[in-house]
């Protein structure tokens, strides 16, 4: 028995588990009902567990029982995971199974403020989430109703988000349950999602991006959350739970648009497809879109129902964003941050500009502050959906929070249409002796276009005379160059590289911008959950090196 | 004026996330919210 269970879990099921809206409300009552009954209320409550049910219910549980949900991050180290619980002062804990370990340590160390270890899954050592759901819906049956007698002050911390890390130190964000409808307010006012699509969820659900647009703005709209298996299994989950969209990042976009034109070179059609490209937006412009029907193979291969893309946190290439276009689907591109709950600017349903995010979402103002001669400079945010401020750190709070305004540490500028562009973090841009700036996101989005390379990282390698280097490391995909270049020596792997970025980066920029150095690797870089390249540890990691 | 702008729908403003729970029974009871594999495969 044991044996078959395991050979289900390697191959995976093809038995899916349906919930409807009214059992997850019956859920979210019985769970809150329950932590209420514990003496938890006004007390902060952590979540760490893969996407799951059970991580959605215990979120809409703790936050309408008047308590403080601390979303973890799924993918911490135990000893971090220990700290922040900590940190957080959190008095109980929701978790699967994959962390018992580490909070039985932290049970026997008795060194947090946890009294109760709540597991999702099965346990003998910790109470359990479905005892706890068992006990809840006794209580509504006997009359207690505590739970809907709970008033809620929308405008407190009701979500303490841990930054992700991007820097060394993490902030914890506090948001209220206002800043959070504010920002599902204005979603809704840009794009149309239904209650017929269904969104595959894979980005994880600690952070707000993923929270706030699949899940919570996807369940205001009705839709149906589907859990992926794991992020290589995208494109089979694609076909299997019928997807219409999902919430993702340009690097994952731009990794299945060069699969998408692989197979379409494979077969010899890339000419084709370029010419139906053309004839169907000429068409398009007269109010005639039959690019679902003339793409409907390579639609196919994306489960056939894909419609909708929503991406945000990195620059994306705009080969990758036309193409995805070209398909019929509706790729968004957004901007936004933990601190905004987190979307600022995105584009709508109807007016898009390729390289950009979009207009500044309704009831969201953005300025540019201290705009250079090119109009770029500092993004700053006034609007409901700016956090309460960061949790008991007056100090990191005005620094970023100045007369209203969230200063967001990002740069960018408007066209002369409104449209956002975002052109990289202020501390990644690289000053030059000059004075001349380099943001490295312009460099990548080249790079990445080459075939072989899965991603990249600019930087400035200092000089002994104070001026910097631009140097990049470049990720290669292993496999394509070993079907494209078999057996290639390294040095005529560099050479290769080298003469790519010369053709196709730096001669289509000012000579101050040349990529002077190359590092090579198959190795991935160092990321977040989110997907974000953590640039602090990457070029600590390579000075070490060098 | 522009022809460009971001508003495109009406939308329902909520207060709190009791809204949310409470438009979950109102509209949608009966639509599946969640759907996943009972052993997925990781």
């Amino acid at each position: 028995m044991k044996l078959l269970l395991n050979i289900k879990k390697i191959l995976g099921s093809k038995e899916h588990i349906k919930i409807t809206y009214n059992q997850f409300v019956k859920d979210i009552k019985a769970l809150g009902t329950a932590l209420i009954n514990l003496g938890l209320s006004k007390k902060r409550i952590a979540i760490i567990a893969p996407n799951r049910y059970e991580w959605c219910v215990s979120y809409l549980a703790i936050t309408t029982s008047d308590m403080v949900v601390v979303p973890l991050d799924k993918s911490l180290p135990n000893n971090e995971i220990e700290d922040l619980i900590i940190r957080s002062k959190a008095e109980a804990v929701i978790f699967d199974e994959h962390y018992n370990e580490v909070f039985q340590k932290i049970a026997d160390k008795k060194n947090s403020d946890i009294s109760f270890y709540i597991c999702m899954d099965n346990s003998d050592k910790f109470i359990t989430y479905s005892s706890l759901l068992e006990k809840g819906n006794l209580l509504l049956s006997q009359g207690y109703n505590n739970y809907d007698n709970v008033e809620i002050n929308n405008k407190e911390m009701s979500i303490m988000l841990f930054t992700s890390g991007t820097t060394s130190i993490s902030k914890a964000v506090a948001l209220s349950q206002s800043n959070i409808c504010e920002d599902i307010y204005s979603l809704a006012q840009m794009t149309d999602i239904r209650k017929e699509d269904t969104f595959l969820s894979f980005l994880p659900l600690h952070h707000t991006f993923e929270s706030t647009c699949t899940f919570l703005y996807g369940t205001f709209s009705g839709i149906t959350v589907a859990f992926c298996d794991g992020i290589k299994y995208v494109q089979k989950n694609l076909a299997e739970f019928k997807v219409t969209g999902f919430v993702c990042v340009p690097l994952m976009l731009e990794i299945m648009y060069k699969k998408i034109m692989k197979g379409i070179e494979e077969k010899g059609k890339t000419k084709l497809v370029k010419n139906m490209s053309k004839i169907c937006n000429g068409l398009l412009h007269v109010g005639i879109d039959i690019r679902r029907k003339v793409f409907k193979e390579i639609l196919d291969n994306l489960g056939g129902k894909l419609r909708i893309l929503i991406a945000g946190g990195a620059a994306m290439g705009k080969e990758a964003i036309q193409g995805f276009l070209d398909l019929g689907i509706n790729l968004l591109q957004g901007y936004g941050l933990t601190e905004t709950s987190p979307v600022v600017a995105g584009e709508n349903d109807k007016f898009k500009r390729c390289g950009s995010v979009g207009f500044p979402l309704p009831g969201i103002t953005v300025k540019i502050d201290n705009p250079n001669e090119e109009g770029i400079g500092e993004i700053a945010v006034k609007a409901p959906t700016v956090m309460i401020g960061y949790v008991e750190n007056e100090n990191a709070t005005k620094e970023v929070l100045k007369d209203n305004w969230f200063y967001t540490g990002d740069l960018g500028y408007f066209d002369k249409d409104g449209f956002l562009f975002v052109t990289g973090r202020k501390k990644d841009v690289i000053v030059l002796k000059n004075g001349k700036n380099i943001f490295p996101e312009e460099l990548e989005i080249l790079i990445n276009k080459l075939a072989y390379v899965s991603e990249s990282m600019v930087f400035g390698r200092p000089c002994e005379d104070g001026d910097y280097k631009i140097s990049a490391k470049i990720v290669y995909n292993k496999d394509m160059l070993d079907e494209t270049h078999p057996n290639i020596s390294n040095e005529d792997l560099l050479n290769l590289v080298w003469n790519d970025i010369k053709e196709n980066v730096n001669h289509k920029m000012p000579a101050y911008k040349y990529i002077r150095e190359i590092i090579l690797t198959d190795k991935p870089l160092i990321k977040t959950t989110t997907q974000k390249v953590k640039r602090h540890e990457e070029l600590k990691l390579i000075l070490k090196n060098s | 004026m522009s022809k460009y702008k971001s508003k495109l729908y009406d939308a329902t403003k909520m207060q709190d996330f009791r809204d949310l729970v409470a438009r979950y029974s109102s509209l949608y009871p009966n639509e599946i919210a969640f759907e996943y594999k009972e052993n997925p495969r990781f």
